[in-house]
């Protein structure tokens, strides 16, 4: 939608024009930010514990030290070893996999609960890479036209949906680096309620490349809640600045004001490597 | 119940049992054009009693035999008085003279001159199509809401936007009728100018608050607009080209003083002006224009029987080469019967039909996807007009309009995605409503009503139940025509005038409104993909009390009308949305609605002048706009979008001389609740906002000064040459239409706050139009 609203806005391009504002924002106390996360892929999970900060301010971001964190699988509780500031984890066998699991985390005398399951994997049946045409070709552009020197590609990526209701996450690696410049194409959050069951899907991305790079599609099996999650984060980083939508923080998994999610998610990688751009 | 009905039937029969009476009436036309006129006014000067005409151009009126002069008015036209011996029921017909600047020792009415403070009307905004046209405008294309947006109580949905919002209520909230249909979504290229062509348009009318009991369906407005009859006695056309648009009007008689008929076209060219200068490739070829054609006839088949048939057809068009394509628009058709069955009873017979759709069509690549949406409506109405006696005049009816929901499918050839229909909902809403106008004394007088309304909402139709996490527990389904769910709703609407002397009034009004439809919108600013849904057994219907309280004082010989009305607005089952909410295509997102209250309060404040080479007004409006949901902000009060403390205009028009006039707008408003973020963290690499509250902030405070020119000259055949110049944004100030904050490449921490500005420069405009 704010797409289509830049494209509107670009045409105006005889009069419109954009330019640096001062903006007196209001703080607000700073927030705890906990981010949990634990991959069929990874041998255990991992969390991450920050503070919010002022918008236009200078102060880094740090890790928040000497929490508590406690893992529940069933009769299970696992505590979490800090390895450096604001950073935990704890080792799990595979046994632990595909579980729910309840996450509780104890910070400066508050405590902040989250719970998430691990769907089964989805297995990737391929993964296809192609020149962009139509709007693909328009992706992560906005209106400004092709200034640069790479050129945009399709990212085709198969994969069977099972029966019953699903929730994905795609994020796209470029020689092991995860691309993180545009959410809105180079990585995709969505539900099966829009394509049949037990047959193949495909899921296209979008990427710039000079060609030669290695793709590597990670396609994540998240439960519910992580969704939510996501599309609310998505919604709400293009809400940003408030002109045409409200933003609101995401939904978080987690009680007690918390920001940041927990997900645990069943994952499977598949590579392939950029074809060279046809000379144009 | 019961009661009620006899003390009003005692109320209206009071003072009318006595004496033998009988009834002049007629209609009152313009008579160079043989039109009728919208609220003309016939008084008796010796009784001190009058009435206005309908809509239709028709009066009546009852008073005890005798000898009388009969004033016959009209804004902008000469009185004409007619001295009649009324001793019998009496058939008088009149065709007024409009005010044409030669003549001046004959006396030319500006309505009535005290019908502001002695009517019972309150909030009520009427356009005068001559100052519609006499006043700047971006780029130069006259807009009857883009007029009505410089007046107290109604304001601007945005830079250039042609939605808008009255005492507090949002843009869904107003009543947009054409010739009785309604139009669903009134604006052109996203927004920016309203579908409604000035070259067809008669009549203007914004009821803000107290709308009398024959309309409903919405909670804050009523915008009532009315296309021109044609021209009853000879042919007549305007050509124009301007900026953006060309627009061509031709009217004529059907058959002379029998029958008549208009069309009016307009198409913008704004795709061949600008788009060869776009700087971005992606336009080449691109199409981007919309069009608008309204159509009308009219023919008597007696004295007693007149049908009319009108049509508005219109669509944008944008689409962008290999890539995209978008359409969008509204079709609206209306049939009236008028039918006198005496010289006291008028019936109108109604059948409308409206529909508005769009259509997108996307290339990816290797696929297409395209997707669309729609609702119609077919209603029929009757109203019926009794003019009971001089202090009755009463109005009843009875309407029902079954309406069809497609809010989304989309078909697409990727692989594996299936096409997508949600599921096509129907409804019917009716009402019958009665209303009184009742003159008590000659202080006081009173209009009281009440409207009756029903919403069903029938199958097939699938109603689900929810678990807390959302997904489905359990579903309902209802056959086809099977009821899902009825509501009621009473809406009472009063309004009373206290004349305190010729030239001042105490006036106060209370009205209730319901609203069945809801319009979901992707965007706060309101965009072509907005779509309507009924309430359901999930979604109830919206409701609002409001009352208001105004003091109406003339000066000056009627010059100058000042008012101050104080207002407040509950409303009742407000919508919004749960974060990420995803509104098209969602079948499920009823699920995703939240239910609030909404309150609105403020004063409006205005001076006008009416007569003399200086005309304009001066508004200035003081109000607080606040909502509440559970859902939202831990369940606090929030500033609306629209709610805009400081809301100030002054607009005049200067005749220079006979041919040449200047005209300039100035307006202020409070900055728009936004919500800024309050803080940055980082999660999954990525740095977000963090926010606190909803809308605490505000965005600059918006001002602007608009610019015209009108130099008309009149050929030896009296047809005439005008030109229009206008300035919007004279003194080039900066209102921001958009901010966003950009990311330094290097350190994701660093935000740098961007202002868009749509036009942070004087944009002219030049339009030449012919009339002949």
């Amino acid at each position: 939608m704010k797409n289509i609203l830049l494209i509107l806005v670009s045409l105006f391009t005889f009069s419109a024009c954009q330019e640096k504002i001062d903006l007196k924002l209001k703080s607000s106390d700073s927030k705890i930010v906990i981010e949990a996360k634990y991959s069929s892929l990874d041998k255990g999970i991992s969390v991450f514990i920050s503070k919010s900060a002022t918008y236009f301010g200078n102060d880094t971001i740090h890790g928040v030290k000497n929490a508590n964190i406690l893992l529940t699988i069933g009769d299970t509780t696992v505590q979490l070893q800090s390895i450096q500031d604001g950073a935990y984890i704890a080792s799990l066998s595979d046994k632990y996999l595909f579980k729910t699991y309840k996450l509780s985390v104890l910070s400066e005398g508050k405590n902040y609960e989250a719970t998430s399951i691990m769907p089964h994997v989805v297995k990737i049946d391929s993964v296809r890479i192609k020149e962009a045409t139509g709007i693909m070709s328009r992706a992560g552009n906005g209106s400004g036209g092709n200034k640069d020197t790479t050129t945009q590609y399709t990212v085709n990526v198969y994969f069977k949906d099972p029966i019953g209701a699903n929730y994905y996450k795609i994020i796209l690696y470029k020689n092991g680096v995860q691309l993180t410049d545009d959410p809105y194409s180079e990585e995709q959050v969505f539900d099966d309620s829009y394509f049949n069951s037990n047959i193949t899907i495909n899921m296209p991305l979008s990427i710039k490349s000079m060609g030669k790079e290695v793709i590597t599609v990670e396609m994540m099996s998240i439960d519910k809640a992580s969704y939510d999650y996501y599309v609310s984060l998505l919604t709400t980083m293009s809400a940003a600045g408030g002109s045409f939508s409200v933003p609101e923080n995401p939904l978080s998994n987690f009680n007690n004001d918390a920001l940041g999610f927990f997900s645990a998610y069943g994952s499977d990688t598949v590579s392939a490597i950029v074809p060279m751009p046809k000379v144009k | 119940m019961k009661k009620t009905l006899q003390t009003l039937l005692l109320l209206i029969l009071c003072g009318s049992l006595y004496a033998q009476k009988v009834t002049i009436s007629g209609y009152i036309k313009d008579k160079s054009s043989g039109e009728e006129l919208i609220g003309a006014t016939i008084s008796i000067d010796e009784l001190h009693v009058g009435v206005g005409t309908n809509v239709y151009g028709f009066y009546s009126l009852t008073v005890v035999p005798g000898n009388y002069t009969i004033s016959y008015s009209y804004i902008g036209y000469q009185v004409h008085k007619e001295k009649i011996n009324l001793i019998k029921n009496t058939s008088f017909n009149i065709e007024l003279e409009s005010s044409t600047t030669d003549i001046q020792e004959v006396v030319v009415s500006t309505e009535a001159a005290n019908k502001n403070v002695t009517s019972t009307e309150m909030s009520t905004t009427k356009l005068d199509m001559r100052e519609v046209k006499a006043l700047p405008v971006l780029f130069g294309e006259r807009d009857i809401i883009k007029t009505l947006q410089l007046t107290p109580g109604v304001k601007p949905a945005g830079e250039g936007n042609s939605g808008f919002y009255v005492r507090g209520g949002s843009t869904d909230q107003n009543l947009i009728i054409l010739d009785e249909a309604p139009v669903y979504n009134a604006s052109h290229i996203f927004g920016f100018l309203s579908v409604f062509n000035t070259e067809a348009i008669k009549d203007v009318k914004l009821y803000k608050g107290n709308m009398p009991a024959d309309y409903g369906g919405r909670l804050s407005s009523v915008l009532d607009i009315k296309m021109k009859e044609g021209n009853m006695k000879e042919y007549h056309g305007v050509a124009s080209i301007g900026t953006i648009a060309a627009k061509f009007e031709f009217e004529g008689p059907i058959v002379k003083d029998k029958g008549s008929f208009m069309v009016s076209a307009r198409r913008t060219y704004f795709d061949a002006l600008f788009l060869p200068f776009a700087t971005d490739t992606l336009f080449k070829g691109a199409k981007l224009y919309f069009y608008d054609l309204n159509v009308k006839a009219n023919y008597k088949l007696g004295e007693k029987d007149r049908l009319f048939i009108s049509g508005y057809f219109g669509k944008d068009i944008l689409s962008i080469k290999k890539i995209m394509g978008i359409d969008w628009g509204n079709t609206t058709g209306t049939l009236r019967w008028n039918h006198l069955f005496n010289d006291k009873l008028f019936l109108n017979s109604t059948a409308l039909f409206s529909n508005y759709k769009y259509n997108i069509g996307f290339n990816l690549g290797n696929s297409m996807a395209t997707m669309s949406s729609s609702i119609r409506d077919f209603s029929l109405k009757e109203d019926f007009q009794y003019y009971l006696n001089t202090n009755n005049t009463i109005t009843f009816g009875v309407n029902s309009i079954y309406h069809r929901f497609k809010p989304g499918e989309i078909s697409t050839d990727i692989i594996g995605f299936k096409n997508f229909k949600l599921p096509t909902k129907y409804a019917l809403e009716s009402a019958i409503y009665f209303a009184n106008d009742q003159t008590f004394s000659d202080r006081f007088k009173l209009n009281y009503g009440l409207r009756i309304s029903n919403f069903t909402l029938a199958g097939p139709y699938n109603s689900y139940t929810y678990r807390t996490n959302g997904t489905i527990s359990d579903t309902t389904v209802f056959k086809d025509q099977q009821i899902v769910r009825s509501y009621f709703g009473f809406e009472p609407r009063i309004s009373g005038t206290y004349k305190l002397n010729e030239v001042s009034s105490l006036k106060a009004a209370y009205s209730r409104t319901e609203q069945y439809l809801h319009l979901l919108q992707n965007s706060t600013t309101g965009t072509p993909f907005d779509y309507w849904i009924p309430s359901s057994d999930k979604v109830k219907p919206e409701f609002a009390n409001q009352g208001s309280v105004g003091y109406f004082r003339n000066l000056k010989d009627n010059m100058f009308e000042t008012s101050v009305e104080v207002y407040y607005k509950h409303m009742d089952n407000q919508v919004d949305y749960k974060s990420g909410t995803q509104i098209m295509l969602n079948e499920l997102v009823e699920r995703d609605l939240l239910y609030g209250i909404g309150q609105s309060y403020g004063a409006e404040f205005q001076i006008r002048k009416k007569a003399g080479d200086l005309t304009g007004w001066i508004g200035y409006t003081l109000s607080k706009t606040r909502k509440k949901f559970d859902g939202i902000d831990k369940g606090a009060w929030f500033n609306a979008k629209q709610d805009r403390t400081h809301d100030i205009q002054v607009v005049a028009v200067y005749q220079i001389n006979k041919k040449l006039s200047v005209s300039g707008a100035w307006i202020y408003y409070t900055g728009d609740a936004i919500t800024w973020p309050t803080g940055i963290y980082f999660v999954d690499n990525k740095a977000i906002e963090s926010y606190t509250h909803r809308n605490e902030d505000r965005l600059p405070d918006y001002h602007r000064l608009d610019l015209g020119l009108n130099y008309t000259k009149v050929t030896p055949r009296g047809h005439k040459s005008i030109i229009n110049v206008s300035i919007y944004n004279a003194y080039a100030k900066k209102n921001p239409y958009m901010i966003s904050f950009e990311q330094d490449k290097k350190d994701p921490r660093k935000k740098t706050a961007m202002a868009v500005y749509l036009f942070p420069v004087p944009i002219p405009a030049i339009s030449y139009s012919y009339e002949f």
